[in-house]
């Protein structure tokens, strides 16, 4: 606590050093808490540590005057809820930056976060329902020489842990990346229609981790991208390679361990949008980028220096996003992905009164098709592979089409349908390890009593001959407008094979929110299962209890 | 400005270290030139390597101590460390073995000259007080029991006056044995050849990085040592001089992951001996091996043998 207020105290009693103008500084922040009481409950076999009370908890608080920047973010976990990540324990600070700019020139010390391109490359980012954190603690320049021309450079470590205090890993990133925005670069282009901007980087890491004696470990391992962002009126178009030389990891399994090849990655997007359509084609090729900034055995999401993409659309209704969500292969995949949306015009027959919104989308991953080759007694590469040269072998598969519709002045109606392919022994999230079919249907319906009271039912079923069998899941939410809000739930899983499994887990939750604060309870079972954002995902273990959370920002 | 983006530009494009020969050599790989013969007689009157499982006894090793003398032939205070070690391999009870291994941060106290003409020093000696594993090392005199953690602020490195306490201490520990491991050795003099063959066993479940490391002593070497107040004494007995990693600096990887109890694990290595003719000291009858098993997690030695050649 000491620390903090002297970090403050220095910022205040100084601020004329930093700013000319005399006016005061803005000082802004946020919090979040979640606790959750455990219950014991054998028959969902839901988790009950010993210290029966998690909490998870962090606040940001920043400083602000003139070009000049500064924060901490306090955090704790005490003791961490379950499921989260181990490594969040304690309480203490996790974040602390300074950063200021001018003529061109920008500075920050401490801690950061950035992200180069899509991220294939660099991406230090925090997804605290993942319990992600992979900040850099360094020093990062921003450089503007000329309008148009975006310099980049860092170093740094990698956010590793929190033990009462931020824990960075041992390796060394060292990142720069240029951005040329040929519209502003170019007077005479500012008119052109196609707008244009060209970029690239180059990132590397230095650790000593991996002092096997086995294999000769690169201390030094390199990957540079080149990208390019292109508009022409409604159509756009980006594209990104990446490429990293030899980078061995360990794995359990043979062709991956410890090999040698380089890693590739191309990510592709075509998209044109008009109004009342929009279409969008996505493509990747990745291969052998599992990238951290050690070469050690460590968590799936830790000291991951680039971000692998997964070309599959969030889903956010309960049973499509946390049975069987796709996470993002390390070894490589070839994905495609097409969205197409279309609103039907309003007073037609078929888009009714208000106008009917259409969603379809498509997203398929295979694994690479691979020729392994003798290799693994000299050079390790293992195998070979050709650019976006599949297999047969299908990772996942999505197909799901959503339709919106205001039916009345009170009436809305939300539908959707989904179609998955989901390969559980690739993807092992679902702990089936075998192929798994499902289909889930949803009905959204909100129905808006006067001004201030609405009512939301939903509905959702899932169907499969596969894993824990079909499920069934039903939602009552009301809602006083502004402050309160109440909801019911029941997720059941109406198909499980073993009798004893077909369990209703029954929720009840309820908020209150006034202006930027909002504090919501609920209380009830709930299951297994797993979270995922952008293909990257956390098992959530099955719990019983009451939770609160707490929000609120100033 | 610019220059600073030079300088990381120039930082990143230097940053990369391509492997041409990804797998390591292999330290003590088994070399059949160092036998003076046909390698099928070796099966017959030697050692079986194919069918290793057939040629041991049971093991009755008791645990092991393994002290590591950190010391240095200019270094004063040294000599009553190799005392207070010697004394501590001396009580059978403690089941002590000695490693004296000449090494120091920067050199100090190593250098040679007309008088003090042996360089003692080996490459692994310096890494592992040079090296960013065993971190904390002070200077010489300094010891290790076990590589346990206990030494000073934590680390593995204990000041001679904690030696007796910290092998006591060490003896104490109620620990069971996890794993132990038994030496054979046979030596050739036509070709100064070595092949070392040892049994691992697994007493139990163990999961993590566990390496067996060799190291080559020679039991007494007759050379200067500089003590107190300026005297030398150039009839000095050097005690259980490391002379070399007969499979490297930290050996040879025995379990990557996990292993199950009651599991064997055999392994076979070659050596060539430094030629006695030209230096005596590495005659047969003053040659050693100590053999460990060393946690590469922790860097805790969990069992320690020696095998007198």
């Amino acid at each position: 606590m000491k620390k903090i207020i002297l970090f403050f105290l220095v910022f205040n009693l100084s601020t004329d050093f930093f700013s000319q103008d005399g006016a005061p500084g803005v000082i802004s922040g946020n919090i979040q808490a979640i606790g959750q009481y455990y219950q014991e409950d054998t028959l969902i076999s839901a988790a009950l540590p010993e210290h029966l009370y998690g909490f998870n908890g962090f606040a940001n608080v920043n400083f602000q005057k003139g070009d000049f920047r500064a924060g901490i973010r306090y955090e704790s976990y005490l003791n961490t809820l379950e499921g989260y990540p181990t490594s969040f324990n304690g309480t203490g600070l996790g974040y602390r930056y300074m950063s200021w700019t001018g003529d061109g020139v920008g500075v920050t010390i401490g801690n950061f976060y950035d992200q180069f391109g899509s991220g294939m490359i660099f991406r230090a980012y925090e997804e605290r329902q993942l319990g992600i954190d992979n900040s850099m603690d360094g020093i990062r320049l921003t450089y503007e020489p000329k309008n148009g021309i975006y310099l980049k450079g860092m170093i740094g470590k990698q956010r590793f842990s929190f033990q009462d205090k931020l824990i960075n890993g041992n390796g060394i990133i060292r990142a720069f990346d240029g951005e040329l925005n040929l519209n502003e670069l170019l007077d005479s282009s500012n008119s052109w229609k196609l707008k244009a901007t060209l970029g690239g980087s180059f990132v590397s890491k230095f650790n000593t981790d991996n002092n096997t004696t086995l294999f000769n470990m690169p201390k030094n391992v390199g990957a540079t991208c080149l990208r390019m962002n292109l508009r022409y009126h409604k159509i756009r178009f980006s594209g990104e390679y990446v490429h990293k030389i030899n980078d061995p990891y360990p794995d359990q399994n043979e062709n991956f361990n410890y090999i040698y090849k380089n890693g590739e990655g191309i990510l592709l997007n075509l998209g044109y949008s008009t109004k009342g359509f929009a279409i969008d084609f996505s493509a990747k090729h990745m291969d052998n980028m599992l990238w951290r900034s050690t070469n050690v055995n460590v968590g799936p999401t830790d000291l991951l220096i680039g971000y692998l993409p997964a070309l599959t659309k969030q889903h956010t209704y309960n049973l499509a996003a946390t049975l069987y969500p796709y996470a993002t292969n390390f070894y490589g995949e070839i994905a495609y992905q097409l969205d197409v949306l279309y609103k039907i015009p309003k007073k037609t027959v078929l888009g009714g009164r208000y106008g009917t919104s259409i969603a379809v989308n498509f997203a398929t991953a295979h694994a690479p098709e691979r020729k392994f080759i003798s290799d693994m007694s000299t050079s390790r590469n293992s195998y070979t592979t050709s650019i976006f040269a599949k297999s047969d072998s299908v990772l996942f598969q999505d197909f799901n089409i959503e339709i919106k519709r205001k039916i009345n002045k009170k009436l809305k109606l939300n539908l959707n349908y989904f179609n998955f392919i989901f390969n559980d022994d690739a993807v092992k999230v679902a702990g089936y390890y075998k192929m798994i079919y499902a289909q889930i249907a949803v009905l959204d319906l909100t129905y808006k009593i006067n001004r201030y009271h609405s009512l939301r039912f939903e509905t959702q079923a899932m169907w499969t001959d596969n894993d824990k069998g079909d499920w069934l899941f039903g939602q009552i939410e009301y809602t006083f407008s502004p402050h309160w809000y109440v909801a019911i739930l029941d997720q059941y899983n109406s198909g499980n094979s073993d009798l004893n499994k077909r369990i209703h887990y029954g929720l009840i939750s309820g908020g209150y929110i006034n202006g930027s604060h909002r504090f919501s309870l609920q209380y009830g079972k709930q299951r297994a299962g797993v979270f995922c954002v952008g293909g990257v995902c956390r098992t959530v273990p099955a719990s019983n209890g009451l939770t609160f959370s707490f929000t609120s920002s100033f | 400005m610019k220059k600073y983006f030079l300088y990381l530009l120039i930082l990143s494009l230097f940053s990369c270290d391509k492997i041409e020969s990804p797998v390591a050599e292999e330290y003590g790989k088994f070399d059949w030139t160092f036998f003076p013969g046909d390698p099928i007689d070796y099966t017959t009157n030697y050692y079986d390597i194919a069918n290793p499982q057939n040629e041991w006894d049971e093991n009755t090793n008791e645990k092991g101590i393994l002290l590591e003398d950190y010391t240095g032939h200019l270094c004063t205070n040294c000599p009553e460390a190799a005392q207070i070690a010697k004394s501590l391999e001396e009580d059978s009870s403690l089941n002590v073995i000695v490693a004296s291994i000449h090494a120091s941060t920067d050199g100090g106290f190593q250098q040679v000259d007309q008088l003090f003409t042996n360089n003692y020093e080996t490459e692994a000696g310096n890494e592992y007080v040079r090296g960013s594993e065993m971190n904390g090392f002070l200077g010489n005199p300094n010891g290790t029991i076990n590589r346990n953690d206990g030494g000073l602020n934590n680390t593995v490195w204990y000041i001679k006056s904690q030696w007796i306490s910290g092998v006591n201490d060490e003896n104490n520990i109620a620990d069971s044995l996890k794993i132990n491991i038994q030496i054979k050795a046979f030596t050739f003099s036509q070709t100064n050849g070595l092949y070392i063959h040892t049994e691992t066993s697994v007493l139990d479940n163990l999961t993590g990085n566990y390496h067996l490391v060799l190291y080559l002593i020679r039991n007494d070497v007759v050379s200067p040592q500089k003590f107190d107040q300026g005297i030398i004494d150039t009839n000095y007995h050097h005690h259980a001089i490391l002379s070399d990693n007969i499979n490297g600096t930290w050996g040879t990887a025995i379990i990557n992951g996990s292993a199950l109890k009651d599991s064997i694990i055999y392994n076979d290595f070659s050596y060539q001996l430094p030629d006695p003719v030209i230096d005596m000291t590495y005659e047969t009858g003053n040659l050693s091996l100590i053999g460990y098993i060393l946690n590469r997690d922790n860097m805790r030695v969990l069992q320690v043998v020696k095998k007198e050649l």
